[in-house]
């Protein structure tokens, strides 16, 4: 059996606790995420998608219940080291991740990284070779300035930083947005390479299509709680709880209902769609 | 929803306090400020600190948000207390080392440094999370007017600051997440030597800085956009109106002067 | 009625070595809905800023209703065209949505006693009403957008511009900002709206595709996105109707040659299947 990567134990997180500002951010979360599956977490704007993960990565501590990352605890009482300890079991690609670049060069800012960790100069010069290289980044620009880089390519450079780090886990929060179709597909080829060599991955993200395609399992927040945590063809079933979550099927899914007997298994990609909907199209020009 | 309860950001309430006119606030506030430069006996401070406390209860603001505003500012006023204490002479001495010096006057001093700053930032906070920046503005600007006569740009000056404080919360939210990023990178602000804390800052104000300058950029552009010209002249959503409570609050004003007066005379 | 004329336009940032937008020519008629495609870097946001008079031609002509686009009739300009930006964050000037709606109408020198009506009409037709004590920035970026779109419908734009205004904003409210759209066209507004996402440009009326700094198609919505090769070449976000027809065509179904919107796809499909079932 896959070992558990992630544990949280009836988690709450409050923010601003104990003033009358207080807002809850998660309120009794209980699930465990397999160590080497791909987790896309899904939900509306302030439904607690960014203060689950961030307890993930470390960042926050649980107000109750307690977080196992790795092996490693943290609840109310744990201290700033046992926080640290998992933040660097843990890669935390941030939305629009470009907006943390600072080095003078593509290389250094890689680097950054590892240079904290106090990482020998050779393993450090090939670690980052190996991290740009992962995200195919072109190699005439490693010593260029961040600033004079595309949107698309500072987004794999800042990628690159985090990956650098050989976390075990890695959370993304929102990879593509901003980004055209050509560079998202290939950010997401690269998750799923990251994927089959093991990286246990954490996608937050509104893509439905890339929930289908790509995760294997998949959580749903909502007003703070956790919804459904299941597989992600289990969730396209329950078209009343995606609704009342405010969260839109998969473009397949929404034209399968239209397109299909019902009773159908839906299709959770268009590709799968096209396949089911040609054999019967097929069937129907023999008929005749 | 988590980040903007920070210095300088409005904080939508229903309280007393918000329901006064701007003018009236920012007027207390400046006096509030100046009065605490006359205030350095056990008694006078006190008074001003009570005074304090009690619009921190009209603003219906928890006290743990104006802690929130100060910290950021704790380093600043620990080094500036430190120099106050070790640099300035007079009363007992009770070590010295060349320049430097611990004397119960620094000793004095430097308290009272902290109570200033701590004071002057809760109040202008007080302020701030109370008001809304465009009705600040707009308060600035009506209590400077005669200052337009002498051709001094007062209302761009005024919408200038609220727009300022307007992105105190924008750029905060930015830099806690820039400084989550760095940290989930390796990097421990608080650790090593004070060289090594200095060089910490430059991963986050670097692309702090290339984020606002951004912003403020693409902000320009909107507001061009939305018709606004330099020194035009502008019409007011909100009119501010000056009523019954506004003027109870300046009388309460001259009674907490009188009240430091009296202390100030009295009991010193 | 035309409310925009580009003749010939070209332009050139100060300082850069290449042309930004070369010779081009635009007629937008009035209530119509224009989708401006292209990558990053092709001209998309260098016409967007020429339209809105943010920036002037180095050669060439526009016209924005009778008014030629010139540092003399900038204020003019901005009177005619109202623009939301990409990024949802910067464009805020007010601490609460009813406030920020007021800024453009202050500096209108609209008199402040009819100021209300206007913002609490403009919150409503983009949905925002509820929140108009609320700090813009405590709300979603489609909520941002939305009053972002109010703040401007406040300044009766005869043209609104959308500069990649859904780039950022998940499917559901880029879908909302897409249905407002629609609404607004009904009305009578002028929309031009720039786009990576083909969903939304199949529901314009006509498709202006750059590259390059130069036009690469114009003209009625469906005959510019049936050239494929351009489609691809844009690299842009495939809409799912769209998608689906292209891979039955690999599985060897014969499809349609035109474009077909996504509703169009499902019509298209359910007919065939009616058909031959």
């Amino acid at each position: 059996m896959a070992q558990t990567a992630i544990e949280f134990n009836s988690v709450g997180y409050t923010y601003h606790s104990g003033t009358s500002l207080a807002s809850s951010g998660i309120r009794d979360v209980t699930f465990t995420i397999p160590s080497g599956s791909f987790t896309a977490i899904i939900g509306q704007t302030g439904s607690g998608k960014s203060t689950l993960v961030n307890l993930i990565a470390g960042l926050s501590k649980p107000t109750t219940g307690e977080v196992t990352v790795l092996g490693q605890s943290l609840t109310k009482q744990s201290n700033k080291a046992q926080q640290a300890g998992i933040q660097q079991s843990v890669g935390y690609v941030f939305q629009f991740p470009e907006h943390q670049l600072f080095a003078n060069t593509v290389w250094d800012d890689v680097a950054f990284g590892p240079r904290n960790l106090g990482w020998s100069t050779a393993k450090i010069n090939q670690q980052v070779q190996t991290a740009l290289e992962q995200v195919n980044f072109p190699t005439n620009r490693y010593q260029q300035s961040p600033l004079e880089l595309s949107g698309g390519q500072q987004r794999l450079a800042a990628i690159a930083g985090v990956l650098v780090m050989q976390p075990q886990i890695l959370i993304l929060d929102e990879p593509t947005a901003g980004l055209d179709s050509g560079a998202s597909q290939r950010l997401l080829l690269l998750l799923n390479q990251l994927h089959q060599a093991g990286v246990t991955i954490i996608m937050i993200t509104h893509h439905l299509e890339y929930v289908a395609e790509h995760a294997d399992r998949v959580m749903l927040m909502g007003d703070g709680q956790l919804q459904f945590a299941g597989h992600p063809q289990e969730l396209f079933r329950n078209a009343e709880l995606m609704k009342h979550n405010h969260v839109l099927p998969p473009a397949a899914v929404q034209l399968g209902q239209q397109l299909l007997p019902p009773g159908t298994n839906l299709p959770l990609s268009l590709n799968e769609l096209a396949k089911k909907l040609a054999t019967q199209l097929k069937a129907g020009e023999q008929d005749e | 929803m988590n980040s903007q309860l920070v210095f300088g950001a409005y904080i939508p309430l229903a309280s007393p306090l918000h329901r006064l006119d701007a003018r009236a606030k920012l007027l207390m506030c400046v006096w509030y400020v100046i009065a605490v430069f006359f205030a350095y006996t056990w008694w006078t401070t006190g008074w001003l600190f009570l005074a304090l406390l009690a619009a921190i209860y009209l603003s219906r603001i928890p006290v743990k948000m104006y802690w929130r505003g100060i910290r950021p500012f704790v380093w600043v006023i620990i080094i500036t207390a430190a120099f106050q204490v070790l640099f300035s002479s007079g009363g007992q001495t009770y070590w010295h080392w060349g320049w430097m010096s611990i004397t119960s006057d620094g000793l004095v001093n430097s308290l009272i440094l902290i109570y200033r700053f701590i004071v002057i930032i809760t109040a202008s906070t007080v302020l701030t999370a109370t008001t809304p920046t465009l009705q600040l503005a707009q308060a600035f600007s009506s209590l400077l007017t005669p200052l337009k006569y002498i051709h001094i740009p007062v209302d761009k000056m005024a919408l200038m600051l609220s727009i300022a404080l307007r992105f105190v919360p924008t750029i905060m939210t930015e830099m806690h997440q820039i400084i989550d990023a760095q940290k989930m990178r390796g990097m421990h602000f608080n650790q090593g030597g004070l060289l090594a804390r200095l060089h910490h800052v430059l991963p986050i104000f670097i692309p702090l800085f290339v984020d606002s300058f951004q912003h403020s950029e693409e902000l320009a552009v909107a507001m061009e956009a939305r018709g606004y010209v330099a020194g035009a002249p502008r019409t007011q959503f909100r009119q501010l109106r000056w009523k019954g409570h506004d003027t109870i609050a300046m009388v309460l004003m001259v009674a907490l002067t009188v009240g430091l007066v009296l202390l100030r005379t009295y009991l010193s | 009625m035309n409310v925009i004329e580009a003749h010939d336009v070209s332009f050139t940032y100060p300082g850069a070595n290449g042309t930004a937008l070369r010779n081009l020519d635009l007629i937008v008629k009035a209530g119509e809905l224009l989708a401006v495609i292209g990558q990053n870097g092709s001209g998309k946001s260098t016409l967007v800023q020429l339209l809105s008079g943010l920036q002037l031609p180095s050669t060439g002509l526009i016209n924005i209703g009778n008014t030629e686009v010139n540092d003399r009739n900038l204020a003019s300009i901005h009177q005619q065209v109202g623009i939301v930006f990409q990024n949802p964050g910067s464009q805020f000037v007010g601490s609460t949505v009813a406030e920020d709606v007021a800024f453009g109408l202050e500096n209108r020198q609209v008199p402040s006693d009819e100021m209300p009506a206007i913002i609490k009409r403009c919150l409503q037709v983009v949905d925002m009403w509820e929140y108009r004590h609320t700090s813009p920035a405590t709300l979603s970026g489609g909520q941002q957008q939305r009053v972002a779109i109010a703040s401007v419908l406040a300044l009766q734009p005869k043209i609104l511009i959308l500069d990649e205004a859904t780039s950022m904003l998940d499917p559901l409210a880029r879908q909302q900002i897409m249905n407002l759209l629609v609404n607004l066209r009904q009305q009578g507004l002028t929309i031009i709206m720039v786009t990576h996402h083909l969903s939304e440009a199949e529901q314009a009326d006509r498709a202006l595709a750059l590259n390059n700094g130069e036009v690469l198609a114009e003209g009625p919505v469906h005959a510019v996105l049936s050239q494929q090769k351009l489609v691809q070449q844009l690299e842009l976000h495939l809409a799912p109707g769209e998608h689906l027809l292209n891979q039955l065509q690999q599985l060897g179904i014969s499809t349609p040659d035109r474009y077909l919107t996504t509703e169009e796809a499902v019509q298209w499909l359910k007919q065939r299947l009616n058909l031959t079932q």
